[in-house]
C-alpha cells in the first residue's frame, strides 16, 4: 500500500490546527477564570469562561487528540477575545476535506464563546 | 375555530425544534434520523414558498433535499420510528408552504418585505436546530455503539449498548452531512437581514424550558459522574455548571427578595452568604480537576450540550444583552416563586453531586485511570512544596524534572477528597437555610398585581401565567 505525503501532510496540518485551536481556548478559559477572580463582576466572566471551556471540550470531544501539543509553542494572543478569534482562524485553516466528523458542533459553541468575551477586555 | 397564521405555526415549529434539545440525554439517534428527511423536505418547501425567494435562499432550499453528492436523499434508511417532535415541526413546515403558496403574493412595501426575510430566517433556524439536535444524537448514538472502555464497574448496565435502528456507518454519516447543512445554515442566517432588536421586557421566556433543562442537566451530570472511567473535563464541566448554576440563583433570589416573594432580610444574612461559599466550594473542586490532568476518556458532547442548555436557558432568564438584567426585568419575564422553588430543588440535589465528587479521586487512582504531569502533582502538594525534598508516598524528583506524566496514586487524592468534603458540608448548610425561607404565597398576589400593572403600562405582557402553587416539585420537570 503507498501512503500519499501530500494525504499525510494535510492530515498533520488538520491535527495542528486543532491542536492550536485547543490551546488556544484553553489559554482562553484559564485567563477569563483568572480575570473574574481578580475583578469585580466576576460572574459574568465566569460565565465567559464556562462559554470557552465548552468550546474546548467539544473540540476535544470530537478529536480527543487535540490536547497532545499542550504547552509546546504559548499563544501569543492576550485577551480572551483575541484568543477566541485565533481559535476561530484555526478552525478555519483546516485543509478541506480534512475536519474531522462533529466540527460543526464545535463551531456552534465557538461562537456562542465568542458572544460572551465580546466587548470584554481581559489580559 | 380559526386557522393558525404562518406566524403562528413558525412558533409551534420553533417551540418543537427547541423542546428536542430540552432534555438531549434522551436525544435518540435513531428517530431523529427517521424523521430528518422529511423535516428536510418540509422546510426547504416552506423556504421555496416565502415570495421572492434570493438567491442564498434558493441554495438552502435545495441543499434542504440532500447532500450535494447525492441530491434528493439523506443517508441510509433508518428503520426506527421518526422522532414526535421533529415530526410535529415537519408538519407545522408543510403547513407554512401549504398557506403561503395558496395566499401569499410578492411584497409591495418594506415591511412586507421585511416580514418575508423574518419568515425566511425563522424558517432556516428551525433547520438549524433540527440539524443540530439529529447530529447531536447521531454522534451520541455513534458514541455509545463504541465498546465500553475497560475499567472502575459502575452501576450503569445498558448505557453503552447497541441501539437498534442505525448502525455506526450510517450514524457518522448522517452526522457529517448534517454537519455540512449545519454550516449552510449558518452561512445563510449570517448573511441575511437580522430582525429588530426585541426590547428586553418583550423578551419571552418559555415556561416548561427551565424545568426540562434542570432535569436534562441532573441527568447528564449524573451520567458523567458514574461513567466507566468519566473524564477529567466533564468532571470539572459539571463543577463549573454547578458555579454558574449558584450564581444565577443569586441573581433569581436578589430579583425575588426585591419583588417581596422571599423574605429579603433572610435572603440577605442567612442565603447569600451561603450562596458565596457553597460557588467557591464548587470553584475549588473543579480546580481539582484542572485541563492537564487526564483520564482514558475524551469529555462526552452530551455533558457540553446539557451544560449549553442549562446556561443559555438560565440567561434568558438572568441576562440582558451581554450583562446582567434588572431584578424588575427578572420579575416580569418568570413567575419568581416557581423558578425560586425550582432552583431550591436543584441545590439540594447538588449535595449527593458534591458527595460523588469526594468519592471519585480515589477510586479513579484506585483502578489507575487518573495521569497528571508529575510537576502539577508536586505543585499540588503543599507539604512537597515546602519541605523541598522527596518524602515516601510524594512525587519523585526525577519525574518533575524530567516533566514526566505520571499515575496518580490514591494517597495524593487527598486534598480533592477534603476539598469536596467542604463543599458538602457548605452545601449541607446552605440547603438547609433555604427550608428555613418559605416562599411568601402572600407575596405572590403583589408581585402578580405589579406584574399586571407593568404589562397595562408599559405594555409588556408577563411571560406565563403565575400558578396557583409556587412550590414546584421535580415531577413536573419528567413532563416532556
Amino acid at each position: 500500500m503507498q501512503i500519499d505525503p501530500m494525504q499525510t501532510s494535510r492530515n498533520d496540518q488538520a491535527d495542528g490546527c486543532l491542536a492550536r485551536a485547543w490551546e488556544l481556548l484553553d489559554r482562553g478559559e484559564h485567563l477569563a477564570r483568572q480575570t473574574g477572580a481578580e475583578q469585580a463582576g466576576h460572574g459574568l466572566w465566569l460565565l465567559a469562561a464556562n462559554a470557552i471551556l465548552r468550546a474546548r471540550d467539544a473540540l476535544e470531544a470530537i478529536h480527543p487528540a487535540a490536547p497532545a501539543r499542550r504547552g509546546v509553542d504559548p499563544p501569543l494572543e492576550r485577551t480572551c477575545s483575541e484568543l477566541v478569534r485565533a481559535a476561530a482562524r484555526q478552525l478555519a485553516s483546516i485543509p478541506a476535506g480534512h475536519e474531522p466528523a462533529g466540527l460543526s458542533l464545535a463551531l456552534f459553541h465557538l461562537a456562542q464563546a465568542d458572544h460572551e468575551v465580546q466587548g470584554r477586555s481581559c489580559s | 375555530m380559526n386557522a393558525p397564521t404562518v406566524q403562528e405555526l413558525l412558533h409551534d415549529c420553533s417551540r418543537e425544534v427547541r423542546s428536542i434539545m430540552w432534555d438531549i440525554t434522551a436525544l435518540d439517534g435513531p428517530a431523529l434520523a427517521a424523521a430528518w428527511p422529511a423535516f428536510a423536505a418540509q422546510a426547504g418547501a416552506a423556504l421555496a414558498a416565502v415570495p421572492r425567494p434570493d438567491l442564498a435562499a434558493q441554495l438552502l432550499a435545495g441543499r434542504t433535499q440532500g447532500p450535494r453528492s447525492r441530491p434528493n436523499r439523506w443517508g441510509p434508511q433508518v428503520g426506527a420510528q421518526p422522532d414526535p417532535h421533529l415530526r410535529a415541526a415537519g408538519e407545522a413546515l408543510a403547513a407554512v408552504a401549504d398557506l403561503l403558496q395558496r395566499h401569499a403574493t410578492a411584497p409591495k412595501s418594506a415591511e412586507a418585505a421585511r416580514d418575508a426575510n423574518l419568515a425566511r430566517r425563522r424558517i432556516a433556524e428551525c433547520l438549524l436546530i433540527g440539524a443540530h439536535a439529529t447530529a447531536l444524537g447521531l454522534h451520541e448514538h455513534a458514541t455509545r455503539l463504541r465498546r465500553a472502555l475497560p475499567g472502575i464497574a459502575f452501576d450503569q448496565p445498558g448505557v453503552r449498548l447497541a441501539v437498534a435502528g442505525a448502525t455506526l456507518a450510517q450514524s457518522r454519516r448522517l452526522a457529517c452531512e448534517l454537519d455540512t447543512l449545519q454550516a449552510q445554515a449558518t452561512h445563510y442566517l449570517t448573511g441575511t437581514p437580522g430582525q429588530a432588536p426585541r426590547a428586553g421586557g418583550e423578551h419571552f421566556v418559555d415556561p416548561d424550558r427551565l424545568p426540562h433543562v434542570l432535569a436534562g442537566w441532573e441527568v447528564a451530570a449524573l451520567r458523567v459522574l458514574h461513567a466507566s472511567p468519566p473524564s477529567v473535563r466533564d468532571l470539572a464541566g459539571v463543577a463549573h455548571a454547578e458555579q454558574a448554576l449558584l450564581m444565577h440563583t443569586t441573581v433569581i433570589l436578589n430579583a425575588a427578595a426585591e419583588a417581596g416573594v422571599i423574605d429579603p432580610d433572610g435572603f440577605t444574612a442567612q442565603i447569600r452568604p451561603r450562596l458565596a461559599d457553597a460557588h467557591l466550594g464548587w470553584g475549588d473542586v473543579a480546580a481539582s480537576w484542572p485541563a492537564q490532568m487526564t483520564t482514558p476518556a475524551p469529555p462526552a458532547l452530551v455533558g457540553v450540550e446539557a451544560s449549553a442548555q442549562l446556561h443559555q436557558a438560565l440567561d434568558e432568564i438572568t441576562r440582558e444583552g451581554n450583562g446582567w438584567a434588572t431584578p424588575a426585568l427578572i420579575a416580569q419575564r418568570v413567575h419568581l416563586g416557581e423558578v425560586s422553588g425550582l432552583l431550591r430543588d436543584a441545590l439540594g440535589a447538588g449535595g449527593a453531586r458534591a458527595e460523588r465528587f469526594a468519592e471519585l479521586p480515589r477510586e479513579l487512582a484506585r483502578a489507575g485511570q487518573l495521569q497528571a504531569p508529575a510537576r502539577l502533582l508536586a505543585a499540588m502538594d503543599p507539604v512537597a512544596n515546602r519541605a523541598g525534598v522527596e518524602r515516601p508516598g510524594g512525587v519523585r524528583t526525577s519525574d518533575v524534572a524530567n516533566r514526566r506524566i505520571v499515575l496518580v496514586r490514591p494517597e495524593q487524592t487527598t486534598g480533592a477528597t477534603a476539598t469536596a468534603r467542604d463543599l458538602g458540608r457548605q452545601l449541607t448548610s446552605l440547603t438547609q437555610a433555604l427550608q428555613t425561607l418559605p416562599l411568601r404565597r402572600a407575596s405572590l398576589s403583589l408581585v402578580e398585581a405589579v406584574s399586571a400593572a407593568q404589562a397595562a403600562t408599559g405594555g409588556v405582557r408577563p411571560a406565563h401565567p403565575p400558578h396557583a402553587n409556587p412550590q414546584l416539585g421535580r415531577a413536573a420537570a419528567a413532563r416532556r
